[in-house]
């Protein structure tokens, strides 16, 4: 059955909008397990969502079944029936789109490609040095059709694909354990994504094991290196505050701070959904809404919330094609090199995760530093444990001193490192 | 479909698994005076697992036609023996179970008109608001998912499963000048509206976020350092599930936890007795309870700390026949599409003889810590971060002002080897949400009140 006949179907079914949505999925993974490899595994699947609009009511219903889907159009009309009246409940019209090159690569990866490269990840890893032990490790191909479309007009279609691999281990001598860590990398391409297995697994086999015999940092007030896996945390507090719906609700200090200084002058935020060959690219929203370059913070000013047909109703805006509340294609802009930045240091440390909280309601951060380091006068002088770091997140933005140009890939995109001072540091108080 | 399912799985392997799982699923919200959400699903799907000299292939499928059916299990098949040769082979333990099981609910969801959510979720929010002036946002959601499973084995497993797991969350947000902060309260079950009220009816709900949000305004920063502590139940929970209970999967002993260097040892005070259970005669409609684990075996209570000392851990079919030991059955799948992982059930710490009023009256300067915060994590090495929701300090004996912003850490078995006083009491209360472990699981945790020795991180 095709979208338009089950959007016709909401319609004369007493929906006065109708909204239907398929995506088609396709996954081949493979997962080693405690050094060895555990399963080879496939799945295909297929989901529908439809959303109706039924005197300004709105109901949502999915499933993933053809059988179903001769009942969905009842299901979501009453589901819609049950709910509130909302004057902006309402979905989008049709805009113009602009397609992203290079979202999809046509070479169709085999099981058996999936597993060669999955041995090898998990081979120069465990060869690295006996005291390494592989937690998990998984390589994973996923490729994905969906589709969007609604009485309005809106109609989207987006072929997209990525490979990923992701290895996480620990290492052990006697009875020390170091913490885990992790290394990953995703990417359209499969050679290109692929082309960094051998760089990362001796990576983090050199991190795990210079990471042994790791022992609290000092008490003290100092810097803090925030790798690119931080600074996804980071951003995810950001994303809260800047939400608009966050900020409808009263949920964030940020409400009525557009045009004010929130962070430091170094610091600006940009969403990137457009750049061709990203997996994180993509031109249109869960709504069909057409996404677009957006800065969000430019020189430590807030310069815009991130909206969704609703939220931009409820302002008299325009969605800025966010309905899912989260930054598509994060991009800091950076200030230095990671060498300098490094150097830069006179007393502080590197955190490589961050194992805590960042409350962006009341902006309390606490929690422990992993596979960490204490640095001084611009020296990684030792491995660090049992270490928590404290600050305010509103403060820390403003603390910020220098963005790398390195980036790494993380699971929201290439991401910097930060440099932030005044933060507290709690090592050996015992 | 059963048919059908038992005559694939005669196939020859080494084993087969396969799982029909039907799931409804309802979600609703209410902020600031209106439903936002209000969303209901249903998927259904075949999951196939067949094990090749060693290597186990995965299939899934939404289309449960017989030819689809036959051509997915081909394709986990064939994804096992692609692996050949690159494993050796090991000892399955296997506890089949046979016929028809379904979890106790009163006042079944499936009873209940849909309206009479919206108005449950509604009205709660609506409480919210008029509860005080300081209240500048407020939120309600409900989510409720029926599973039904049919699970047949090569192994002599052949059930039919019906599951049902209730979530119930209130937020408030307050605010004060410059100063915003959030109070919660949430409940869950295995079962039905019954099970969920169990403990605290869902008007007493909004009371305890708004109480909780309105006093933190007015709380301190906490202090940073070690300091004697008296955990609720809550908190307790998350130090079993999250500190100890991680290291205790089996699949993350074998990779080199430090759960592997200890069995049999002591780590920690013989006060504690720690036990992972699918159906706690304390609370038998905690979230985690469990019937049957997605491999098709009969769960069974793992003794992980007894007096003290650490006695096992927890177990799916392959790591039992590792370890050569029983399968404790925690091996647990989210949906049809996932495979079953080694996954916690009700992890908690049995109750003592130790009176709560009791433990805080001996408490001379300390803090009294009650539920998670934003997130709580452990190490391989049992070092863990938790953010904690609410906190007081106790001074001579009595529960005084309230602290905010507080993270709690240390390495498990060091804590748990400080502990002093182990309270009477129980309770299963780790609230709404799930935990990860690469899929969802719904699990809970808890036990009694007990004082231990931790860090607090916050102001030097």
């Amino acid at each position: 059955m095709n979208g338009e006949k089950i959007l016709e179907k909401i319609l004369r079914h007493g929906a006065s909008e109708a909204e239907v949505s398929k995506k088609t999925v396709c996954e081949k993974t493979v997962i080693f397990e405690n050094n060895r490899l555990k399963s080879l595994k496939v799945n295909n699947s297929t989901s529908y969502r439809f959303r109706a609009v039924v005197n300004n009511q709105l109901g949502v219903f999915s499933t993933n079944s053809q059988e179903h889907l001769s009942e969905a159009w009842v299901q979501v009309v009453a589901i819609a029936k049950a709910s509130d009246f909302d004057p902006d409940a309402v979905l989008p019209e049709p805009q113009p789109l602009t397609p992203i090159s290079g979202l999809f690569e046509e070479r169709a990866v085999t099981l058996s490609e999936v597993l060669r490269v999955a041995r090898k990840l998990v081979e120069v890893f465990k060869n690295f040095d006996r005291r390494l032990s592989v937690d998990s490790a998984r390589v994973e191909v996923v490729s994905s059709d969906y589709s969007i479309i609604n009485s309005k007009g809106v109609k989207a279609e987006e072929k997209r694909g990525f490979s990923q691999y992701f290895i996480m281990g620990l290492a052990t001598e006697d009875e020390a354990v170091s913490s885990f860590d992790y290394r990953m990398n995703t990417g359209v391409s499969w050679e290109k994504t692929i082309a960094t297995v051998e760089e990362n697994a001796i990576s983090l086999a050199s991190c795990l094991i210079q990471s042994l015999g790791a022992r609290p940092a000092p008490i003290f007030t100092g810097e803090v290196l925030l790798s690119p896996e931080t600074v996804s945390e980071f951003l995810e507090a950001l994303e809260f505050l800047v939400n608009a719906r966050n900020i409808q609700e009263k949920r964030s200090v940020f409400a009525g701070k557009i045009g004010q200084t929130i962070g430091s002058s170094c610091f600006t935020l940009e969403d990137q959904p457009h750049q061709p060959g990203q997996p994180w690219s993509t031109a249109f929203d869960s709504e069909g809404v057409p996404t677009r370059p957006l800065t969000i913070i430019k020189k430590g000013v807030l310069t815009t919330y991130l909206y969704d047909t609703y939220a931009a109703r409820r302002d008299m805006t325009v969605s800025t094609g966010h309905a899912d509340g989260h930054f598509h294609s994060p991009v800091i802009q950076p200030t230095a090199s990671l060498k300098e930045m490094r150097e830069s240091i006179t007393r502080g440390i590197v955190v490589r995760r961050f194992s805590g909280n960042i409350n962006p309601i009341n902006g309390m951060v606490s929690g422990l530093v992993k596979g960490g380091w204490y640095i001084e006068n611009g020296q990684l002088t030792y491995p660090i444990t049992d270490t928590m770091l404290s600050g305010d997140f509103f403060n820390l933005l403003r603390n910020i001193t220098a963005i790398s140009q390195e980036t790494e890939p993380t699971f929201v995109g290439p991401l910097p490192y930060l440099l932030i001072k005044g933060v507290n540091i709690l090592g050996n108080k015992k | 479909m059963r048919a059908i399912l038992l005559k694939i799985v005669e196939a020859k392997a080494t084993a087969v698994q396969a799982r029909y799982h039907r799931r409804r699923r309802l979600k609703i919200k209410a902020e600031n005076s209106r439903v936002t959400l209000l969303s209901a699903s249903e998927t259904a799907g075949v999951g196939f697992r067949v094990l090749q000299k060693g290597i186990w292939g995965f299939s899934s499928t939404s289309n449960t036609d017989v030819d689809e059916l036959k051509k997915t299990f081909e394709e986990a098949n064939q994804a096992a023996l692609s692996g050949n040769g690159l494993r050796q082979g090991f000892p399955l333990v296997v506890s089949p179970v046979k016929g028809v099981l379904q979890v106790k609910e009163t006042r079944p969801v499936t009873n209940i008109p849909l309206e009479e959510k919206v108005d449950l979720v509604r009205r709660s929010e609506e409480q919210i608001k008029n509860l005080s002036p300081k209240v500048v946002s407020s939120v309600a959601f409900y989510e409720e998912i029926v599973d039904e499973k049919i699970i047949v084995t090569s192994g002599g497993t052949n059930v039919s499963y019906r599951d049902v797991k209730t979530d119930f969350r209130v937020l408030a947000y307050a605010a004060e000048g410059s100063r915003l902060e959030s109070g919660q309260a949430s409940v869950s079950a295995t079962g039905g509206w019954g099970e969920l009220f169990r403990h605290n009816p869902a008007e007493m709900m909004p009371e305890l976020a708004v109480k909780s949000a309105v006093e933190k305004l007015q709380a301190e920063p906490a202090p940073a350092g070690l300091y004697q502590v008296v955990l609720h139940p809550s908190l307790v929970g998350i130090l079993a599930h999250e500190a100890i209970g991680h290291t205790v999967e089996a699949d993350f002993v074998l990779a080199g936890s430090i759960a592997s260097q200890n069995l049999n040892q002591k780590v920690a005070s013989e006060r504690i007795t720690l036990v992972d259970d699918p159906w706690p005669h304390l609370d038998p409609a905690a979230t985690g309870t469990l019937l049957v684990d997605d491999e098709g075996n009969s769960p069974m209570a793992a003794v992980i700390i007894n007096q003290g000392y650490l006695k096992g851990y927890l177990h799916d079919m392959e790591t039992a026949g590792i370890f050569q030991v029983a399968n404790t059955g925690n091996a647990r799948a989210f949906s049809y599409q996932d495979e079953p992982l080694i996954r916690m059930r009700n992890t908690y710490i049995q109750p003592g003889n130790d009176a709560p009023e009791e433990i805080i009256a001996s408490t001379a300067l300390g803090l009294y810590l009650k539920g998670l915060g934003q997130s709580g994590q452990a190490d391989a090495n049992a070092e863990f971060m938790f953010g904690v929701d609410e906190a007081w300090w106790i001074r001579k004996g009595r529960i005084g002002r309230r602290v905010v912003g507080v993270t709690i850490s240390g390495q498990a078995f060091q804590v748990l080897s400080s502990v002093d006083r182990v309270g009477s009491d129980f309770l299963l209360d780790s609230g709404a949400g799930y935990c990860g472990k690469h899929q969802p699981a719904k699990v809970d945790a808890g036990g009694p009140h007990l004082r231990c020795r931790l860090k607090i991180g916050g102001e030097l």
